[in-house]
């Protein structure tokens, strides 16, 4: 017989022997395992789905000229080249808007000029009530705010005769729709952004442009386009990019304490129950230390236990630590937790640490049995 | 050369001197009986020839090896290579067979060997019970197992504490039968006992009384 069969055989039979005790070990580690692997996986999602999250609070960029350029209008491509500096697929949405004031039957209003299609992409928060004509070059249609629909007596079919006082240009324009922020908007009347430009004689020209943008480095983002673009001032929108931020690191310290309680809880427990094993086992061990083992051979019996506890323990650890990610994304998320291959080594080197570190102490009461006095029963 | 060569040994726990002053020594194929009663210092003795602890002065020779400056893992490898040890409580390992219990004592040696195991547990009689567990055992099968361990690795000294302490008359009968004969195979033994009919059976007795040799006794002479 090989040596490492006998070694294999001698460590069958002490897990065969000890079943209960090897199982309490067994479901620390798994317990362990399984929330740690649950929550790095949802850890490590969390950005993505924290930023999809936060996307439905609107847009966190916005892009104005800068206050050494002495303009308040620019080109609306520039807006279309800087979605472009991002991620195509970090980009839920921009829109360029020109902003103006308009005269409708002797009152003064504030005209926005916008894209409608992406309405629900940058502002999906607002409450719109009718429809909305999301084709760019479709004119004449509009929808107020609900402040000045209620005030004005502005409803659905009316048809509003916009006045320009700086260029005397007009447009009539039907409403089709209402919209409630409950913000600034509620007081604003909104156009295509081709009828803004045309009113305003502006063509092609915008003051301000919005982005929604998802992913990490936003900030860096910004000021690397702000150096590109001089004239340019590219801004994160602080209540939401700030929140963001906050939110993440909150996650964040959340995730390393639970994680930091359930590797002490868990390294308590091995460590507890090793050191009972090694209690009922002094026997053995003075026997075996009798017979010619030396303490290296004794602590690599011992570890060797510890390790394949931990092995299996985090094997069923990361199948139920899945599940729970799955659980924790639909219940907050409402939404997957995707699986991610770098837990795997995580979670593994962990719990064999822990197991290892929970063998420490055990193994110190294993190199000072004595034969002598455990042989002769005192 | 002698097997084992103790020179003004002692042993001494606080003020309490366990062993004063033993010098003896034993030849290779001799079988010694070392007795006394409770508290003699059997046991202690028994300890330093086994190197599971060390004398507080003199020296131990195990096979020509001066043992007293040796590091505990040197103690052990000499254990492992020159002594076989036999313990009135059998100390078998409980989730192991028989034989894995005999191969345990070949694996910390060298190499396990089901073959040869399985041979030394047919030399005690046990052939068909070499895949039994020790609590499937009789207490005189059990000491059968413990003995085959002992033999295992071909020690140039079998240690025995007490061997038939344990077992009623009939085993006790069959294990005294199986040192008879590994003496007359010509290995050396030492056998602590405070039994005089099992003491009696050896070449030479020494009698222990508050840790000090007191008698040493050949057949029909007493040397000391």
């Amino acid at each position: 017989m090989r040596k490492s069969r006998m070694f294999y055989r001698m460590l069958v039979s002490s897990f065969q022997l000890r079943k209960s005790r090897m199982l309490i070990a067994l479901l620390a580690i798994i317990v362990g395992t399984a929330v740690i692997s649950g929550l790095l996986s949802v850890y490590y999602d969390i950005n993505v789905k924290m930023g999809m999250e936060f996307r439905s609070y609107g847009a966190n960029l916005i892009l104005t000229p800068s206050s050494d350029s002495q303009q308040n209008v620019f080109p609306e491509s520039t807006a279309q080249e800087i979605a472009g500096v991002f991620p195509q697929q970090n980009v839920v949405g921009y829109t360029s808007n020109l902003y103006g004031l308009v005269k409708i039957n002797s009152r003064r209003l504030v005209v926005v000029g916008t894209w409608f299609d992406q309405i629900s992409k940058i502002t999906p928060y607002w409450e719109l009530t009718g429809t909305l004509d999301t084709d760019r070059k479709a004119s004449g249609t509009a929808f107020v705010g609900k402040t000045v629909s209620d005030k004005l007596g502005y409803k659905i079919g009316t048809v509003l005769p916009l006045k320009d006082e700086v260029t005397g240009n007009e447009q009539k324009v039907t409403v089709t729709g209402i919209i409630s922020s409950g913000g600034t908007e509620d007081n604003q009347i909104f156009i295509n952004l081709s009828d803004a430009q045309k009113l305003f004689h502006q063509e092609g020209l915008a003051n301000a442009a919005y982005f929604s943008v998802t992913g990490e480095g936003i900030d860096a983002a910004a000021s690397t386009i702000n150096v590109k673009y001089p004239q340019m001032e590219l801004s994160p929108i602080k209540q939401i990019s700030g929140s963001e931020a906050v939110m993440l690191k909150k996650i964040s310290s959340l995730v390393y304490i639970v994680v930091v309680i359930i590797l002490l809880s868990t390294l308590l427990c091995v460590a507890t129950t090793m050191m009972t094993m090694v209690m009922e086992r002094k026997q053995e061990i003075a026997l075996k230390k009798v017979l010619g083992a030396q303490n290296k051979a004794l602590s690599l019996e011992f570890l060797s236990e510890a390790g394949v506890l931990a092995l299996a323990g985090t094997l069923a650890g990361l199948f139920f630590g899945y599940f729970l990610a799955q659980v924790i994304g639909q219940s907050v998320f409402q939404s997957a937790i995707s699986f991610r291959w770098a837990v795997i080594p995580l979670v593994t080197v962990t719990a064999l640490l822990v197991a290892g570190l929970a063998s420490l102490i055990p193994l110190r009461s294993v190199i000072g049995i004595e034969p002598a006095v455990v042989l002769k029963g005192e | 050369m002698s097997i084992l060569e103790i020179t003004g040994m002692s042993k001494k726990y606080g003020s309490l001197h366990a062993l004063q002053d033993i010098t003896f020594s034993v030849e290779p194929g001799e079988w010694v009986s070392i007795m006394g009663s409770s508290g003699s210092g059997k046991s202690t003795m028994l300890n330093m020839i086994g190197l599971m602890d060390k004398p507080s002065t003199g020296e131990v020779s195990i096979d020509g090896i001066v043992t007293s400056s040796l590091s505990s893992k040197k103690l052990t490898e000499i254990r492992r290579d020159k002594i076989g040890l036999v313990f009135q409580q059998f100390h078998l390992i409980p989730h192991l067979t028989a034989l894995e219990n005999v191969m345990v004592a070949q694996y910390y040696h060298s190499m396990p060997d089901e073959k040869e195991a399985a041979a030394a547990l047919g030399r005690v009689g046990l052939e068909g019970r070499s895949r039994h567990l020790p609590r499937q055992l009789s207490g005189g099968e059990q000491q059968r197992v413990c003995i085959a361990r002992a033999l295992i690795n071909y020690p140039a000294l079998i240690l025995a504490d007490e061997p038939t302490g344990n077992l009623d008359e009939t085993n006790e009968k069959i294990v005294l039968d199986l040192f008879q004969e590994l003496h007359s195979e010509g290995h050396t033994i030492i056998m602590v006992t405070h039994a005089p009919e099992v003491g009696e059976l050896a070449e030479r007795q020494i009698r222990l009384e508050y840790g000090k040799i007191r008698e040493i006794r050949v057949p029909g002479k007493i040397l000391i």
